[in-house]
C-alpha cells in the first residue's frame, strides 16, 4: 500500500466502523418498580425488567410475551416485531443488491456489452436503494411501536409494581394522583 | 435513467417516514420516555422546577432537555467569561528571513502545476480507464452518460449499504432522551433533591 493510499484507508476503515450507533445510555436507573419496563440504548434500542434484558431491536423479541397481560401493549409490541423482521429483512437484501451492482462496473472493460453491465448494476443499486429506504420506514415503525408498547405496559402494570407473570399490586407509596389509571389489571390475565 | 430519477427520490423520501405515536401519557407524576419525529423524546410530568432540570442535567452530563419543544427549551446554566474582540487590521508579525504563516492558502503557487484548460467544460482531469477513452470535448453526448452511469455505479452502492447499516433513529438524541427520564424518574422517587415528589420531602427542597 502506498504512503498516500495509508491515510485514506485509514479514514474509511475509521468512518466504517462509526457507522453503526455508537451513542449509549449512561445512566443506569436506580429506583425501579418491581415489573416495570424501563428503556435504554445501546447501539440500538433494549428494554430492561426484573433485572434482566426482556427485548432489543430490531426483532423485539420477548417483548409480546412480557407484556401479554396488557392488551394494546401486546399489540404494539406484535407490531414492533413484525416491522422489525420486515425492516431486517429488507436492510439486507437491499445492502447486498446494492453491493452486488459494483458488477455492472464491468462493463467499463466490455464495450460491446457495456450497456447491458452497465444498466444491469444500475437497476440491482436502485432496486437496493428503494429497499433500504423502505427498511428505514419499516425501522422507526418497530422502535415507536416497541416505545408505545413498553408505556402501555408501564401506565397500567410495570410502574405499579406488578408484572404479568405475577399481577398482585402492592400498596402505593404515595398519595395517589386523581388523572393515575386505576391500578386494576387487564381481563387478560396469563 | 428516468427510472432512476423517480426511484431514487422516492426512496429517499422514505427515509424521512415513519410512525407517527398516539400515544398520550396521563399526567401521573412519572417522567416516560415517548416516540415523537422517529426519535425518543422525554415526556416530563408537568410543574418541572428550574432547579430540578439543573439537576437532571448534571446527572446524566448533557446539555439540552430532550423535551417536545412545545415544552420550550431548557439548556445547562454555565459561566460565562466576557473577553474583548479585536476588530482592527490583521497583526502580521514581522520576523526577519522567516515568511509570516498566511491564514488562508495563496490562490496561484508557481510550483504547483496549472490547471489544464480544455474548450468546452473549462476544467478536466484525465480519467483512465481500460477499454474507455474519456474526454470532455463534449462530441459524444454517449460517453457523458457512460461517466454519469459509472459515477451512479460508485456511489449508490454507498449509500445503499450506509442506509441499511445505520440506524435510523438519532442515537445521541434518543440515548440522551432515555438518560434524561430515567435521571428525573429516580430523582422523583427519592427525597432531599430539588426533583422529589412533596410527601417525600415535606420540608420542601424545591
Amino acid at each position: 500500500m502506498s504512503q498516500h493510499a495509508r491515510p485514506w484507508m485509514a479514514l474509511l476503515g475509521a468512518a466504517a466502523v462509526s457507522l453503526p450507533a455508537c451513542a449509549t445510555t449512561q445512566y443506569a436507573p436506580q429506583l425501579v418498580a418491581r415489573g416495570e419496563l424501563v428503556l435504554r440504548y445501546d447501539g440500538g434500542f433494549e428494554m430492561w425488567g426484573g433485572g434482566r434484558r426482556v427485548a432489543r431491536s430490531l426483532l423485539y423479541r420477548g417483548l409480546e410475551h412480557y407484556v401479554r397481560c396488557v392488551p394494546e401493549a401486546r399489540d404494539h409490541a406484535r407490531a414492533a416485531a413484525h416491522y422489525g423482521a420486515a425492516a431486517l429483512g429488507l436492510s439486507i437484501v437491499g445492502g447486498t443488491l446494492g453491493v452486488a451492482s459494483l458488477v455492472g462496473l464491468y462493463g467499463l472493460a466490455d464495450p460491446p456489452n457495456m450497456w447491458y453491465w452497465l444498466g444491469g448494476g444500475l437497476s440491482s443499486a436502485v432496486t437496493g436503494t428503494v429497499l433500504v429506504g423502505l427498511a428505514r420506514s419499516y425501522r422507526n415503525r418497530a422502535n415507536g411501536h416497541a416505545v408505545d408498547a413498553l408505556n402501555y405496559y408501564n401506565d397500567r402494570v410495570g410502574s405499579l409494581g406488578a408484572s404479568c407473570d405475577d399481577l398482585r399490586y402492592p400498596d402505593p407509596a404515595g398519595p395517589a394522583s386523581p388523572d393515575a389509571p386505576s391500578p386494576q389489571p387487564s381481563q387478560h390475565t396469563p | 435513467m428516468r427510472t432512476c430519477c423517480i426511484w431514487v427520490p422516492a426512496a429517499l423520501l422514505l427515509v424521512g417516514c415513519g410512525y407517527t405515536s398516539e400515544y398520550v401519557p396521563p399526567q401521573d407524576g412519572r417522567a416516560r420516555p415517548v416516540w415523537r419525529d422517529n426519535n425518543v423524546i422525554l415526556a416530563p410530568p408537568p410543574g418541572v422546577s428550574a432547579a430540578c432540570w439543573q439537576a437532571v442535567l448534571d446527572l446524566t452530563r448533557t446539555n439540552v432537555v430532550r423535551q417536545p419543544r412545545e415544552l420550550g427549551t431548557v439548556r445547562r446554566h454555565r459561566e460565562r467569561f466576557w473577553t474583548p474582540r479585536y476588530y482592527g487590521p490583521p497583526i502580521v508579525v514581522i520576523t526577519p528571513g522567516v515568511a509570516p504563516l498566511l491564514p488562508r492558502p495563496p490562490l496561484f503557487v508557481p510550483l504547483l502545476p496549472p490547471p489544464i484548460l480544455r474548450p468546452g467544460l473549462g476544467l478536466a482531469a484525465p480519467l483512465a480507464m481500460p477499454g474507455l477513452h474519456l474526454s470532455s470535448g463534449g462530441q459524444d453526448p454517449g460517453r457523458a452518460l457512460v461517466v454519469l452511469a459509472a459515477l451512479a455505479l460508485l456511489v449508490l452502492p454507498a449509500v445503499d449499504v450506509a442506509l441499511a447499516v445505520a440506524p435510523a433513529e438519532s442515537p445521541t438524541r434518543s440515548s440522551q432522551a432515555i438518560d434524561q427520564t430515567n435521571a428525573l424518574n429516580d430523582l422523583m422517587r427519592s427525597p432531599g433533591n430539588p426533583c422529589s415528589y412533596p410527601y417525600l420531602d415535606p420540608g420542601g427542597a424545591s
